[in-house]
């Protein structure tokens, strides 16, 4: 099993974003492939990306209306306690800037035992899971 | 409670969906740097 990293998604939609190509093939796994999985960490920072960047109120619902067709509630992982609390086991040892929701996706992996998470960002085999993209 | 059928999406409407997100998005997305999300929480 792997977990869908917020790089992927970002770059999914950016097609002028040298990883959009692979980015957008990832996505397009996610609604027929059982071995891929979003965490909630992964959508939460997705949408603050947007909500940051100027997206207002109408769109960002627009986004999510659609995206919940391209990534289904069964292929969501959820954001329990458990995570949280090996986030915070995580964030010990994560000492970059901006590395909060890092340690919730990477602990949202180990968790349901994910083999790799899908990023480009390298920080993630500092957290325990091989990486892939 | 029962699980929800999610149907299936065809690679065409994965292309429609996906070109109205980016529609949506806009370029606001263009000067992103990774982790900014994070940084406007502090």
């Amino acid at each position: 099993m792997q977990i869908v990293d917020t790089v992927v998604l970002l770059a999914f939609l950016d097609d002028n974003d040298p990883r959009f190509e692979k980015a957008n093939a990832h996505v397009q796994t996610i609604s027929f492939r059982q071995d891929i999985l979003v965490p909630s960490a992964t959508m939460l920072e997705l949408d603050l990306e947007l909500k940051t960047h100027g997206v207002d109120d109408t769109a960002r619902a627009g986004i999510h209306e659609r995206l919940a067709r391209l990534i289904p509630s069964s292929r969501v992982l959820p954001l329990t306690s458990e995570v949280l609390g090996r986030a915070a086991e995580l964030s010990k040892t994560a000492k970059w800037r901006g590395s909060y929701f890092d340690t919730m996706i990477a602990a949202t992996g180990l968790e349901y035992k994910a083999d790799a998470a899908i990023t480009t960002d390298r920080k993630f085999a500092n957290l325990g899971l091989k990486i892939t993209f | 409670m029962q699980a929800k059928q999610e149907p299936k999406i065809t690679k065409k409407e994965f292309e429609k969906l996906s070109a109205e997100i980016r529609e949506l998005v806009g370029n606001k997305l263009k000067s992103h740097k990774d982790g900014d999300a994070e940084l406007s929480l502090e």
